[in-house]
């Protein structure tokens, strides 16, 4: 990649929020007007178990060059191992990325509460960061 | 699904807030020629009553198949708008709300890329709106009877509720009396009435209640079914019997063990629980709390609460040895204070004390680790607080209702979305000391907010299903039973009716969307999520 190309990428990334945890940080973070990227999209789920392995890498194929999953704390899932089933699945799909030569670091899951608002900004910007280095996802990959 | 004839699109500027930060009129441009937009129109507070009212008068009369907000996050006004829109006539699930407040005016300073995104986000639930199917709404009938498992504390304090809010109560007791551990105590501390006299008034209240049915020497043998319609085998000296029921309250109780005593026999060595039924006590006291087993609040309170008691009745010098005070819980933290202001000596050990017991009576040593200095007490008397764990019996009971155990044993974890008294099963609750050990007052509370929730559940005899919920179709089932292992609800059964099936039952189910993700074969849809409309969302420009 020439050094053109990094300038003019924007990585983007999609978040899935828990609508108990991850989304109502999200919000909050909002509330206390911190900023985020722009290449930001969150999708709210009703728990973070709903989180398919197709759905990461469908976000993939789409375009996203990160997957960052929120997810509630452990021992505080309302649907009891909703947080622990998604981080399997991210176990399984960093495994396919692997297979299909995408860095698996892509894939992220993360535990906060609804009133992390700047954690929720620290792990955006983290794995904005991530991705920055990375470089944009190889399309003829996904 | 009839065809969608279009979709009307509000936009609220909450109360032109918004407008600085957000190109509102470009949005409303860029929305206006969409071949699925009906009408977009624009209001200045669309959740204040003007704003419903406008609302209603627009939609009324089904001239939309649904309704689109870009408004503040559904996480605040969702309820509402769906609301709103069930009194216009509208179905209340084909609505999706785009969050252009705080995902996009509150985060871009830039008001053209926070205006982009914004028309973005909307784009995105107008495509989630048209794929969503009305959620149909109905109603089932309910069992009016609550069975409560358990006649201490709890468990009669939650009957004496339910009986005052008007409904039929069974209640099981596994040993032959009413009272649990009150019958064990020798006073209540938050209560004048003597815990024996608190028993006997409850069970007057409920003994010949018509609509109370007790059972003693009874335990609940299984269970199946689901919220408002629970049935439970109950299996005991009467023998054995089925029983229909709406709710289920567990109020089974703590464990409480007796800390292992190397001078078992001793009169100079007791328990914290038999140095309270004492009647008379010697001048010179020590109270151990032993913090081992890590002392939940409830000891250091019911440790506190007895030494003040025994300086007032009897005028004793009482030491309390500590390891660590464990305060969080209401009010031990003034007791704390309190017991120091009255006399009682606390010490502070790190070390485990060393006993010597003789016929004058005990001597202890130790090393105070806030004194710094060693420390040599004789007392007449010592007594060891006692140590709590789950009911006996818990685990079972906990797989035969389908309820998550926590990690230390109890039916709950330390779980903030249901607590306090929720279970992971709609329809089953928990009171007091099976939850978590509990004082008194807590655990009163306790009943009174299972009771309370139980009731609720039940109201007006009907159950209303009009939610998103998880549907399977039966075609594409392999019948590989993840789904029943997944659920944390425990809300599918097998149906082994026709070639077999997984089924979602339709009260029970909470909407996780967690068997929606695991079924293999992706015979699960969660409505207002399903796979088309997850997809839907992850579009990017």
């Amino acid at each position: 990649m020439s050094a053109s190309d990094k300038r003019a990428y924007t990585p983007k990334i999609v978040t899935f929020c828990c609508m108990h945890s991850g989304y109502r940080a999200a919000d909050l973070a909002g509330y206390e007007r911190l900023s985020y990227p722009e290449g930001l999209r969150v999708i709210r789920v009703p728990c973070s178990g709903k989180v398919d392995a197709l759905y990461i890498l469908k976000a993939f194929e789409r375009g996203a060059d990160g997957v960052l999953i929120l997810a509630c704390n452990d021992d505080n899932c309302q649907f009891v191992y909703g947080n622990q089933r998604a981080r399997r699945r991210v176990e399984y799909v960093r495994g396919t990325l692997k297979e299909i030569g995408l860095q698996p670091e892509r894939v992220e899951i993360r535990n906060l509460s609804a009133l992390d608002g700047e954690k929720f900004i620290g792990y955006v910007n983290e794995l904005f960061e991530r991705v920055e280095t990375l470089g944009p996802v190889d399309q003829d990959r996904t | 699904m009839e065809p969608i004839q279009g979709i009307g699109v509000w936009i609220c500027d909450c109360g032109g807030t918004l407008a600085d930060r957000l190109h509102v009129e470009a949005i409303l441009r860029a929305l206006g020629d969409l071949p699925e937009v009906a009408w977009v129109k624009r209001h200045t507070a669309l959740c204040q009553p003007a704003g419903l009212e406008a609302w209603k008068t627009a939609v009324g009369g089904r001239a939309v198949d649904g309704v689109v907000i870009g408004a503040c996050s559904p996480a605040l006004h969702e309820e509402t708008f769906r609301a709103a829109s069930k009194e216009a006539g509208l179905n209340p699930y084909v609505l999706a709300i785009a969050n252009i407040r705080e995902q996009c005016a509150w985060v871009h300073s830039d008001p053209a890329v926070a205006t982009e995104k914004a028309v973005h986000l909307i784009r995105r639930a107008l495509h989630r709106a048209t794929l969503q199917e009305p959620v149909e709404q109905r109603e089932i009938p309910v069992e009016e009877r609550v069975l409560v498992i358990g006649g201490g504390l709890a468990g009669l304090e939650a009957t004496c509720a339910l009986v005052q809010l008007g409904r039929p109560v069974t209640l099981i007791e596994r040993e032959d009396r009413l009272g649990g551990h009150l019958n064990e105590i020798s006073y209540l501390y938050e209560d004048a009435t003597s815990p024996g006299e608190w028993v006997a008034s409850r069970e007057q209240t409920i003994r010949n209640h018509p609509d109370v049915e007790i059972w003693t020497q009874t335990e609940i043998a299984d269970l199946k079914g689901h919220v408002g319609h629970f049935k439970a085998t109950l299996k005991g000296k009467h023998g054995q019997r089925k029983q229909h029921f709406g709710a289920i309250i567990v109020a089974t109780g703590f464990h409480v063990v007796s800390p292992l005593l190397e001078w078992d026999g001793s009169e100079k060595v007791t328990t914290l629980l038999g140095l309270q039924r004492m009647v008379d006590l010697p001048g010179r006291i020590g109270i151990v709390l032993d913090g081992s087993g890590g002392d939940p609040a409830v000891i250091t309170g019911s440790a506190l609460r007895t030494a003040m008691r025994i300086r007032e009745r009897f005028g004793s010098e009482v030491c309390l040895l500590c390891q660590n005070m464990r305060v969080c819980t209401d009010d031990v933290e003034k007791l704390y204070g309190q017991a120091q202001d009255r006399g009682v000596l606390l010490f502070k050990y790190e070390e485990k004390p060393q006993f010597t017991v003789g016929d004058e009576g005990v001597e202890c040593t130790f090393s105070d680790v806030l004194l710094r200095s060693e420390i040599r007490l004789n007392v007449d008397l010592v007594a060891f607080s006692e140590q709590i764990g789950p009911s006996l019996g818990t685990e079972g009971l906990a797989d035969m209702l389908d309820l998550h155990l926590g990690p230390k044993g109890y039916v709950q974890d330390d779980e903030v979305w249901v607590l306090p008294v929720r279970s992971n099963r709609r329809g089953i609750f928990l009171a007091g000391g099976c939850r978590e050990p509990a004082d008194t007052l807590s655990v009163l509370m306790d009943a009174r907010a299972a009771a309370e929730q139980a009731d609720q559940v039940l109201s007006g005899g009907k159950l209303a299903l009009d939610r998103n919920k998880a549907i399977i179709d039966p075609d594409k089932c392999v019948f590989c039973l993840t789904c029943i292992r997944t659920c944390p609800v425990g809300a599918i059964r097998p149906d082994y009716t026709q070639e077999g099936a997984a089924e979602i039952v339709e009260e029970a189910c909470e909407a996780c969307g967690i068997c929606a993700a695991e079924c293999p074969a992706k015979a699960i849809q969660l409505t207002g999520f399903t796979d088309e409309q997850m997809l839907a969302e992850m579009a990017f420009v």
